[in-house]
């Protein structure tokens, strides 16, 4: 008898995410948009057949990771977590302080936190290679190509 | 004006200062973001799109273009000298590639890399002006159907070729065609999926979703890596191949041009299938195919001809149809776009020194990386060697500031965060983030045409299939969704296919 296969369990999630996300594309396509009708397609038309597509293909996806398996054991991260998510925290902040600390004193904030988290690096290594990153950014952003950016609290 | 004259026009408009310049600094992105594996010419095409807006269209697509096939080029040099593929197009090269530069013939590799990449590009472009004309014509008998035939061709091919299974491509790319509905309907003015947002009544830009999953996305994937940074040496001499490496490659170098420039034409195509195709095609006209993968010189000029080829002959469609083949032209395409210009059958028309001034650059650009290749290479491999914990931050602040100075708002950095955490998420779920940006960008133009063609038709579905254009079209794409379901068809192994 042949052995069965172990679930793909990653599939399985997906599937199950993009099923829920497809019943609310078509129930939102239908409740707020006309759908207007084949010989005049309305802006509801496209998002539910595309809602209704993404739904199928999920349940087919659904069964496959059930009935074909093909699941691999191991971690779903190959290697540590810690510095994407922190990496992640950096970008946000970043994000949330941009207009108001201004460009250059979150590039400078950013290159700190990421060399100290990346290598944990001497603060004074950190705090040069931040410095000179974000003068250069300003040299290039600011006095080249004059991109205007918030300029925060500094200037 | 001839075709002669158009092409004098052409160099006219591509030799210019600002252009020059612009294909110069194009080709040295494109060849830096080679070498660097992990950055793809499309993450670094989709950061550097803020700054093309304060140039004409004429220029940013110069300089654009000049990444793509700059990346080709770059590629190669890490593949032969490290064993490390620079980009997803130069991974063939690797196999023989590294084991001549094992057996101390890494100068012949690279040198018929680079000669050999640009006698295949000057051909290429060849083609792609002897083409342009008829490929011109033929569109004009386009309409809603047919373009509508083709975009769904498109998809599915892409999807069809993808690494992962063509379940979750196609799912991909319809979660893409989702995506570009957010915002206002063009034809009823409409806010779809919005929520109340300003912001997201414009739609979800471009830039900050190809920031997000190609260049945020393999960052986050490369923390995961607490490995020590190793240093990279390479040892390098005699940089021009012998009259003999030349006697072997002549013919390896002219089929992978030509397999190369069909292959880049497809939709779906470009240098990424060439390149695998023509290695497999060099193993079958070998009289030694055994001794492939140990340092046959075949093996290395074949793909580096194909890919460069395929990267030239990519931009036959969208600037004729103004259809993309590939991730690569898509970003061209949303390019062209944000700078007000829909390309297609009239460009030529409309736009010759936008047309004209682009192909013939893409030769100027070939000239550039051939001279600057070979005795920059030393400089290029040290590149590699810079910390990690320098480039990836700096790389993740290019994407900030230039996800923010498209509009100047704060939401595009939040969306490239969020598509920065989906391209993670994507790559360790075996999804393939190509399909969705595809279908992110042709997404309108798939709408538009298909609500044209119903209004048109009155409701009546088989205009797709009476029409004969259209029909090739469909039936192609019905017959590469159905492949993998029809157990007899399964059997036999697909050449095309990319495999692992």
């Amino acid at each position: 008898m042949r052995k069965r296969e172990p679930v793909n369990w990653r599939d399985g999630a997906s599937a199950l995410v993009l099923l829920a996300l497809s019943l609310f594309i078509c129930f939102g396509s239908l409740a707020n948009l006309s759908y207007g009708g084949y010989h005049r397609p309305g802006p509801g038309f496209l998002p539910f057949w595309a809602g209704l597509l993404i739904g199928l293909m999920s349940l087919g996806l659904l069964v496959k990771s059930i009935w074909q398996g093909g699941g691999v054991g191991g971690k779903f991260f190959q290697g540590s977590l810690r510095r994407p998510l922190y990496a992640l925290l950096a970008l946000l902040a970043y994000g949330l302080l941009f207009v108001i600390l201004g460009y250059f004193i979150c590039n400078l904030l950013f290159m700190i936190f990421m060399i100290l988290l990346m290598e944990k690096k001497k603060w004074y290594v950190a705090v040069g290679s931040g410095l000179i990153t974000a003068l250069a950014f300003y040299g290039v952003f600011s006095v080249w190509l004059q991109v205007p950016l918030p300029r925060g609290i500094l200037f | 004006m001839g075709l002669f004259e158009n092409v004098l026009y052409g160099f006219g408009v591509a030799f210019t200062p600002i252009n020059l310049f612009l294909c110069f600094m194009g080709a040295v992105a494109g060849t830096l973001v080679g070498v660097l594996p992990g950055l793809g010419p499309v993450g670094a095409m989709s950061m550097l799109l803020p700054v093309t807006f304060v140039i004409s269209p004429t220029g940013a697509l110069i300089m654009l273009a000049g990444i793509y096939y700059g990346a080709q080029y770059g590629g190669s040099i890490t593949s032969i000298l490290l064993n490390v593929p620079g980009e997803a197009t130069t991974i063939v090269t690797c196999l023989d590639g590294n084991a001549m530069a094992k057996k101390g013939r890494a100068g012949p590799a690279l040198g018929i890399s680079a000669f050999g990449s640009f006698i295949a590009g000057t051909l290429a472009i060849c083609g792609t002006i002897l083409f342009a004309f008829p490929l011109t014509s033929f569109a004009l008998k386009f309409g809603p159907p047919e373009y509508f035939g083709l975009i769904c061709m498109g998809l599915v091919i892409l999807t069809y070729l993808s690494r992962t299974s063509m379940l979750k491509s196609l799912l991909m790319a319809v979660l893409g065609i989702f995506v570009s509905t957010i915002g206002m309907d063009s034809m009823t003015g409409v806010s779809r999926f919005s929520f109340g947002s300003i912001s997201l009544r414009e739609g979800v830009g471009l830039v900050p979703i190809a920031m997000g999953m190609f260049g945020l996305g393999e960052i986050l994937t490369s923390l995961e890596d607490e490995g020590k940074q190793e240093v990279l040496k390479a040892k390098l001499t005699h940089l021009f191949p012998s009259l003999q490496d030349w006697r072997v490659s002549a013919w390896p170098i002219l089929r992978g041009t030509v397999l190369g420039f069909f292959l880049g034409i497809l939709p779906g195509g470009g240098s990424l299938i060439s390149s695998f195709a023509a290695y497999a095609v060099e193993k079958k006209f070998s009289k030694h195919p055994e001794k492939f993968g140990t340092g046959m010189i075949e093996g290395v000029a074949g793909p580096e001809a194909a890919n460069n080829s395929g990267a030239q002959a990519s931009f036959i469609p969208l600037l004729t149809l103004g259809i993309p083949t590939n991730i690569v032209t898509a970003i061209l395409l949303g390019a062209l776009m944000i700078h007000g210009i829909t390309p297609g059958p009239l460009l030529m028309k409309e736009k010759p020194d936008l047309f004209w001034g682009v192909v013939t650059s893409m030769y100027i650009g070939n000239v550039m990386l051939l001279i600057l290749n070979l005795p920059l290479i030393p400089l290029w491999v040290k590149i590699l060697n810079v910390p990690k914990f320098i480039l990836l931050p700096v790389i993740m602040l290019f994407c900030l500031i230039g996800v923010y100075s498209v509009n100047n708002n704060v939401f595009d950095i939040f969306v490239m965060i969020f598509f920065g955490v989906v391209g993670y998420l994507a790559k360790r779920l075996d999804f393939e983030p190509a399909p969705f940006i595809l279908a992110v960008v042709l997404g309108p133009l798939f709408e538009e045409n298909l609500r044209q063609s119903l209004i048109y038709s009155r409701g009546d579905f088989s205009i797709f299939f009476t029409r004969p254009i259209s029909l090739a079209f469909m039936l192609v794409a019905i017959l590469l969704v159905i492949y993998p379901f029809i157990p007899w068809m399964k059997k036999k192994k697909n050449p095309l296919k990319i495999q692992e």
